[in-house]
């Protein structure tokens, strides 16, 4: 058990930098996901950590150790793949006594560790068939067991749980969680999905083109985006972004959305940010609208209502109450929540205070 | 439940393996070819230039581009190169006809049965040497099949092998017995990996089959054909056994390819340096072709 | 309607009775040389050609195998075979795994590939020369070491290739993940790469056996007597200006297709791989 220190970590493929200046701390028996969209370079770190990618500049720390030059079978970490990698000449028996077969560990405990491990994720019966012979789920069983059979300084997971299907994602998602929290071993998580990131992690790391945009818990992250991009990326249906321009804390742009109270910020190319659920729908008339705009189209999701309305060029996403109802081109009158709005500088792509 | 590795981060031997890897597995083949290759080529090219005496105590003379201006006015050569080319574009032309051909029947009617596949694959796999002593017993002009075939069609009967004007026949027809599989195959494999739905838009657009043919499966094809054409033209560039066992070269020079001339001339006349001219053209030739033909399809990417 | 079905039907029927012809054209000559190495001489011989033989005897592989050298020199190609086999495939191996799964400097792997497939396309001929000046001078004429060498000249690179391109379709993640499991990469290959990559090992060994098997030119020039001459030799040296011992030949060359036949239906699954690659002829 151990932290991961990057310090200043760079990774280059030619001339292509796939991540740039990465400095990060995972603490001892954290669960920290590592989040972004595809090809940010999220496998890329992974992969440092275990030493399957070398890297070219900068310092990577497991607990006090430098592992830089550290073959991978030294670094004491378990992985799982998005493609789950097992053995297929192998029997589920046997891939996930590889780790141990390669320590020269006494057959009879080898045998003893693998049914025990087995019984945990609920493969004992199956030991005997072949990767082939296995649902989706259960490869993904097989190598969680492979990972967990031999308590690993750090577990890392890319991208883990996208192959499975939505259900057992969900109930996948549940026992990882559970899992870490048992063996308490530091892990670092891959995944595109931010209902994952937020459901599981400690703490999330949300990347972007090679970069770190923001560390913090998932509250942090949601409720104060620090960057224009977490602010888009977090969030389902995602936050709804309107250009505009902001003078003396007042935001108004082209399709006529105007909000106050902004402080004295003044930015000439500006970004309001507001969520869907921090948007309400107003009775007919009302003096404190920000917008009134035609819908554009109604969305029941179950527990409530997704109504976008066309603002100008922007759409704007308002999740309303279940009961709501309204036609197409109805107008109507909708208000942001007074301290729920965030502002953006286009050109920084930076949050801006106020 | 903590299992270690033993030695902390390996010693130093596993290290410098490790990271040597890439070299230490390539290296074998590497020294392998190297040293099959280069120094053929090198002793190739330093022989086409000197003339080397009979006597070998006698020192090597240098002898400039002597060796290769002789194949100017070599008739034998001559004669050589237009056998070899003729036979290259008979036999590659008739096997990929045939071999198409009988794939689109095949494809089209029979599919999945290897076993038949497997059959009509094996000619060319079988030993060249015995090919050529089948077809020689086929082409045997007193007791063999050909002529009693030719004799109950009322046909007149021939020497095949040891006749002046069909000698490069029997040699070409014993070539496409052989090989006309190796396009068959490839050209299968082709069809095999044809997409299903262009096909379908287009009888949905009221295309023929003979339209479809020439739009979609030809254009389709284009990479593997040229691929099989490349590899057949090379290989009969180098024709040598079947001829060697069926004709010797003969009748009169008939079917004497580069190959055979260049043995001829390094063993029955002991002129390495000439043959190593020749053989220089040769390979030239073949490496020239090939890269030009590897451009114009555009097969490097 | 009624007239287009007949269309096809008739389609049908010429296509069955093609392929039908096609297989009688290939069979036939491979019928023909096996009748023909069960018959008396004076059978062989006759007019018009006995189509099964009337009077089948073994005569003539007697006289092949036991009076003459060629169970000797079907034992010269089975040592030369599978010793150039052997060779080829595990240096092939080794480097076809490099070449598919290392990083080198700049487009060293490219051209390093491309430099080893142009070895394979160089023609024999060529090579054959240097080769015999070289073996005379070390007293290696008429050998067999000498023809397993120059046979690995050509056998090599086309190990590799077939090599490469298997390591190629094995997912890399399972070699990672025995790394990450505690192997090194020399032992992920070991336990990992080369355990998967065995069908197509099979046939890259079976390939290489056939080529060597049926190669002529090469052991033509670097064997003189029964001392290294392989069986394609041996046959070629009864046929001669003067004589050709048809039922002799007919037996050794039936004999020496019969390995290929079997191989045939083994590796018919990876022919496609093969023969791309250059799996058949020198
Ligand atoms: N071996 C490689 N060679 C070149 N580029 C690579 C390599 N591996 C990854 N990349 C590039 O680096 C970027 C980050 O990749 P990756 O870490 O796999 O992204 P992701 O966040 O989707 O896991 C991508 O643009 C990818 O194309
Ligand atoms: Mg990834």
């Amino acid at each position: 058990m151990a932290s991961v220190v990057f310090q200043d970590v760079v990774k280059m493929f030619g001339t292509f930098t796939a991540v740039s200046d990465l400095n990060l701390e995972v603490r001892d028996k954290e669960f920290l996901v590592l989040l972004g969209p595809s090809g940010c370079g999220k496998t890329t770190t992974m992969r440092m950590v275990a030493g399957l990618e070398e890297v070219t500049a900068g310092e990577i720390f497991i607990g006090s150790d430098r592992v830089n030059d550290v073959l991978p079978k030294y670094r004491d970490v378990a992985m799982v793949f998005q493609s789950y990698a097992l053995y297929p000449h192998l029997s589920v028996a046997d891939n996930i006594g590889y780790p141990l077969k390669i320590r020269k560990v006494p057959q009879d405990k080898q045998r003893q560790m693998v049914m025990e491990v087995a019984r945990r994720v609920e493969l004992d019966g199956l030991l005997d068939r072949l990767p082939k012979q296995l649902s989706g789920g259960q490869r993904q069983r097989v190598a969680l067991a492979r990972a967990i059979i031999r308590t690993p300084k750090v577990f890392l997971m890319d991208e883990p749980l996208s192959n499975l299907d939505a259900k057992l994602r969900v109930q996948m998602r549940a026992e990882l969680k559970h899992l870490q929290h048992e063996l308490q071993v530091t892990t670092i998580y891959v995944t595109h999905d931010q209902i994952e990131a937020m459901t599981l992690a400690h703490r999330v790391a949300v990347m972007n083109k090679g970069v770190i945009e923001q560390l913090g818990t998932p509250k942090e992250i949601y409720n104060d985006p620090r960057t224009l991009f977490v602010a888009g990326f977090i969030g389902s249906p995602p936050m709804n972004l309107i250009d505009g321009e902001v003078k003396d804390g007042v935001f108004t742009s082209l399709g006529g959305v105007r909000a106050d109270g902004l402080g004295s910020a003044n930015v000439a190319s500006a970004v309001l940010g507001v969520r869907p659920e921090d948007i309400h729908v107003l009775p007919a008339g009302s003096e404190t609208a920000n917008i009134v705009a035609p819908i554009y189209s109604v969305e029941l999701t179950g527990e409530s209502t997704l109504v976008t309305l066309r603002a100008g060029a922007a759409l704007l996403t308002v999740r309303a109450d279940k009961n709501f109802v309204g036609d197409f081109d109805q107008m109507v009158e909708v208000g942001f929540a007074p301290g729920r709005v965030f502002l953006f500088d286009r050109q920084s792509q930076d949050r801006v205070d106020f | 439940m903590t299992v270690s590795i033993g030695a902390k981060f390996g010693n130093s031997f596993e290290r410098w393996f490790e990271r040597h890897l890439r070299v230490l597995m390539l290296a074998p083949a590497m020294l392998v070819l190297l040293t099959l290759t280069i120094f053929p080529s090198i002793y190739m090219i330093v022989a086409a230039a000197t003339r080397i005496s009979p006597n070998p105590d006698l020192p090597w003379q240098f002898a400039g581009a002597d060796n290769f201006l002789r194949l100017l006015t070599d008739e034998q050569f001559h004669v050589g190169l237009w056998n070899t080319l003729v036979f290259t574009v008979f036999a590659v032309g008739t096997e990929f006809l045939l071999g198409l051909g009988l794939a689109l029947l095949l494809d089209r009617y029979i599919r999945r049965l290897n076993f038949l596949k497997t059959i009509l694959m094996l000619p060319m796999m079988l030993p060249p040497v015995a090919v050529a002593i089948t077809w020689k017993l086929i082409y045997e002009p007193q007791f063999g099949v050909l002529n009693e075939i030719m004799f109950r069609l009322g046909l007149p009967l021939q020497a095949w092998a040891g006749d002046v004007r069909l000698a490069m026949f029997s040699v070409i027809v014993a070539d496409v017995w052989q090989w006309t599989p190796f396009m068959f195959l490839l050209m299968l494999a082709g069809l095999a990996s044809l997409p299903d739905e262009p096909y379908e838009a287009a009888a949905i657009d009221g295309a023929s089959a003979w339209r479809q043919f020439w739009d979609l499966t030809l254009p389709f094809l284009k990479p593997i054909i040229a691929i099989a054409l490349l590899l057949r033209i090379m290989d009969t560039l180098r024709l040598f056994d079947l001829v060697f066992i069926l004709t010797g070269g003969g009748p009169a020079d008939r079917t004497k390819t580069l190959s055979l001339y260049i043995y001829q001339v390094a063993y029955r006349f002991a002129d390495p340096s000439y043959a190593a001219a020749i053989s220089l053209f040769v390979l030239f030739t073949t490496v020239a072709f090939s890269t030009w033909f590897i451009k114009r399809m555009r097969l490097a990417d | 309607m009624a007239h287009r079905r007949k269309s096809i039907g008739i389609q049908r029927i010429a296509a069955y009775a093609t392929i039908a012809a096609a297989l009688v054209v290939t069979l036939f000559p491979v019928y023909w040389i096996a009748a023909n190495s069960f018959k008396y001489d004076i059978d062989i011989f006759s007019i018009p050609p006995q189509w099964i033989p009337a009077n089948p005897t073994s005569k003539h592989y007697h006289a092949a195998f036991v009076e003459r050298p060629f169970l000797i020199y079907a034992l010269n190609s089975l040592i030369i075979a599978v010793s150039t086999t052997l060779v080829s495939v595990v240096f092939g191996s080794l480097a076809g795994y490099a070449l598919a799964r290392f990083q080198y400097p700049g487009r060293w792997r490219y051209q390093i590939s491309f430099w080893i497939l142009s070895t394979r396309m160089m023609p024999p001929i060529v090579t054959i020369i240097p080769l015999y000046i070289a073996f005379n001078h070390l007293g290696m004429l008429n050998t067999k070491p000498a023809v397993i060498i120059a046979y690995t000249a050509f056998n090599l690179p086309f190990a590799t290739w077939m090599m490469k391109s298997y390591f190629q379709d094995l997912p890399v993640e399972l070699e990672e993940a025995a790394m990450v499991d505690g192997d090194t990469r020399w032992g992920a290959f070991l336990h990992v790469a080369l355990p998967l990559a065995r069908p197509g090992l099979a046939a890259t060994a079976i390939f290489c056996l056939i080529i060597s098997w049926n190669e002529f030119l090469l052991a033509l020039i670097l064997t003189l007597t029964e001392r290294s001459q392989t069986l394609p030799i041996g046959i070629a040296g009864r046929v001669t200006q003067y004589n050709t011992y048809w039922g002799e030949i007919s037996a050794a060359g039936f004999t020496a297709c019969i390995p290929i036949m079997i191989f045939a239906f083994v590796v018919q699954k990876h022919l496609v791989r093969g023969i791309s690659f250059g799996a058949v002829k020198g």
